[in-house]
Order: C-alpha cells, then sequence, then structure tokens
C-alpha cells in the first residue's frame, strides 16, 4: 500500500557529476537522497511516502511550522551537500513527481532551460546581506545618576535619546547604500528582498537592506572581506552575512533575462 | 562544465591563510552557509533564520511545471499560512528580544 503511494521528491537539477552522494546524507522526511540520471542532467531526489506528501497531506502539513521548517531545512542540507560537489539548481520546496518517468519527463521538457541555467550559476554562489538599525541601548543604566530633577533635565534626556535613535537609522541607511552599491560590483546578479518585518522575522532591529548577491567562488573572498572591511563596528549598526548559499535566488529563468 | 569539484569555500574564518588548507576526501566538509554576527559559525550550528531559508528554500527555486502537487498558488498560500502563524505566535507569546534580550 505504502510502496504505491511512493512519490518523488526532488531537491535539486544539476550536471552529472562524479562523486556518489555522502552515505549520511538525509533528506525529507529521513530519506536517503539519489541521484536520477536523464541524459546530461541529474535530478537530485528522495523517494517519499504518499501519506506525507501526497497533495492532501501535504497541505495539511503545510500549515504546521514545525514541519515546514524541518522539511526546509532538510532540503536546503540536501542542496547545500550538493554545492560542495557540483553547482545545483535548487527547485522549490515540495517539487514532486508521481514515479522516476515523471521526473524524466521534466528533465526532458525542462532541457534547454536546466542547461542554460546552470551554465550561468556555474562556478557561482549566492550571499545574503542584511543590515540592520538598532534601538541605541536606552540607557538603562541611569539608577546611578539621579532621576531628572527638573522638566528641563528630562526634556534634554529625552531629545538626546531620540536624537540618537534617527542618527542611528540614518548611519544604518547610508552604510546599506554604502554597502550596496560596493558589493554590486563583485555581483553577477542581485536580488533585493522586501525589508524583514520583525514581528514575523522575530529578528530585532529595523531591517534595511535585504540583498542577495551572486558571486563567483573565485572573488567571494573579495567580496567577504569587502563587507568586513566596510561593516565598520558601529554597535548600532549590525550587518549579517549569510552564505554561501546555492543560488536560490537567481535559479528561476526569468531571472537571466531580467538581469540583461 | 562542471567537471572539476568547485573550490571549497572562500577561507572567510580562517582569515586568508587559510587557501592553503588541504582539502582531503572526495566529499568535502558540505559548502555550509555561515551566520555572521561577530563571528562566523557553521549555519548548522548557529541556524540561520527561518526567514532567510524559506525566502529561499519557498520563495525562489526554480519551480518546474508539470511537477505533480501545488501548483504556484498554494505555495503563495504557504507563504500566507505560515506569516498568519508566525503572527498569531507573536500575539499569544510576547517575543524574547522586547525585554532587551536578544534571541
Amino acid at each position: 500500500m505504502k510502496s504505491d503511494a511512493e512519490l518523488r521528491y526532488v531537491y535539486a537539477v544539476t550536471a552529472p557529476f562524479p562523486t556518489a552522494l555522502a552515505g549520511d546524507l538525509r533528506g525529507v522526511g529521513d530519506t536517503v537522497p539519489r541521484t536520477l540520471r536523464h541524459g546530461d542532467l541529474v535530478a537530485v531526489l528522495s523517494d517519499v511516502p504518499g501519506d506525507d506528501f501526497g497533495e492532501e497531506p501535504l497541505r495539511a502539513h503545510l500549515e504546521d511550522l514545525d514541519w515546514v521548517s524541518a522539511t526546509a531545512r532538510a532540503h536546503q542540507a540536501v542542496v547545500d551537500a550538493l554545492t560542495a560537489v557540483t553547482c545545483p539548481l535548487p527547485l522549490r520546496l515540495a517539487t514532486l513527481y508521481r514515479d522516476d518517468e515523471g521526473v524524466r519527463r521534466a528533465l526532458e521538457a525542462g532541457h534547454a532551460e536546466f542547461t542554460e541555467t546552470l551554465a550561468r550559476l556555474d562556478g557561482r554562489v549566492e550571499w545574503g546581506v542584511k543590515v540592520y538599525a538598532e534601538q541605541p541601548a536606552p540607557q538603562p543604566a541611569e539608577p546611578a545618576r539621579p532621576a531628572p530633577t527638573s522638566g528641563r533635565d528630562y526634556l534634554r534626556s529625552r531629545r538626546r535619546a531620540v536624537t540618537a535613535r534617527e542618527n542611528v537609522l540614518e548611519e544604518a541607511e547610508q552604510l546599506g547604500r554604502a554597502l550596496h552599491a560596493a558589493l554590486s560590483g563583485y555581483a553577477e546578479d542581485i536580488r533585493i528582498y522586501p525589508a524583514q518585518n520583525p514581528k514575523l522575522s522575530r529578528i530585532p532591529g529595523q531591517n534595511l537592506l535585504n540583498a542577495a548577491y551572486l558571486v563567483p567562488r573565485d572573488t567571494s573572498e573579495d567580496f567577504v572581506a569587502r563587507l568586513d572591511q566596510l561593516a565598520g563596528h558601529d554597535p548600532n549598526i549590525r550587518v549579517e552575512l549569510t552564505g554561501p548559499w546555492a543560488p536560490y535566488s537567481f535559479a528561476a529563468a526569468e531571472r537571466a533575462t531580467e538581469s540583461r | 562544465m562542471n567537471g572539476a569539484l568547485p573550490e571549497p569555500g572562500p577561507g572567510a574564518e580562517a582569515g586568508p591563510e587559510a587557501e592553503a588548507e588541504p582539502q582531503p576526501g572526495t566529499w568535502p566538509e558540505p559548502y555550509a552557509p555561515r551566520a555572521r554576527d561577530g563571528t562566523y559559525q557553521p549555519m548548522a550550528r548557529r541556524e540561520v533564520s527561518l526567514v532567510d531559508l524559506l525566502d529561499r528554500v519557498v520563495g525562489a527555486g526554480v519551480v518546474v511545471t508539470g511537477s505533480l502537487t501545488l501548483s504556484i498558488a498554494d505555495v503563495d498560500l504557504v507563504r500566507v499560512d505560515l506569516r498568519a502563524l508566525i503572527s498569531s505566535v507573536n500575539e499569544n507569546v510576547p517575543s524574547p528580544w522586547e525585554g532587551g534580550q536578544p534571541l
């Protein structure tokens, strides 16, 4: 019954690569990923139970944040492992086929697009850069200091706090612009993500820049060094670097046309 | 085009001398993304935020036509559901950093 209902969960499409997948690599639902070669393309996939990945159960799972989180991390772990041996074209979470034949048909149908995109992304990685303005510490260590004795003292300290906040925001914006301009020089393509809402992201601070850069592996070290150089040491401005990622943000074919 | 193994990651955490580091074995360490918050740490340990992950794994990546389930519209629904879910979590549970404590 279960074997009837097994589906194919595809993580990524790659060119054929000479190494075997690591034996201890695990994918979604703790499955062991495998490769399926069709011509000059390879799909990296897992056989997953229809009980979890069939349309109805999947729909239910996708409303479970813990499940989505675990599945997304497992998906990324496979894609990430692939970047060590080849340039993977990451597919979107939960790309499923009924059987190997369906995967082959997809590779066949998308052949031109896949090979073109793989050629474009080969040897490139993605770096994520975010700039946050943090609330300057509200100087709560004031108890040592006497409470404002007059209205004027109070207003003065309020004004200081407001000015400090505005300054941080302005400086963070400037840094964001400077960083973006400098980092763009290393990037072959750029994707600007919407600023993250701290309520949703649960990440503190005001997000001013949220960008992904497609950078050749060879010059990635320069990219990171430049970032470190510019990021400065203002404790109120946080610069976050993530990566190298597989080129998720640049994998869709329309990116190629957009960027030209 | 993909014949040669790619270079290992830039020696971001170890400084410029790290490029001489030997790469043993057929499977180098996964080219793990790193989070930067003063230090570089492997993402596996210092996890990249779920939002960053979902922006890529759900919000980007190739959409292949002809796949079995969940059209793109459904994927967008997923995001909406997630956002709603995260928001509702925030409504019920005071966020952990509001007391000035980052996570």
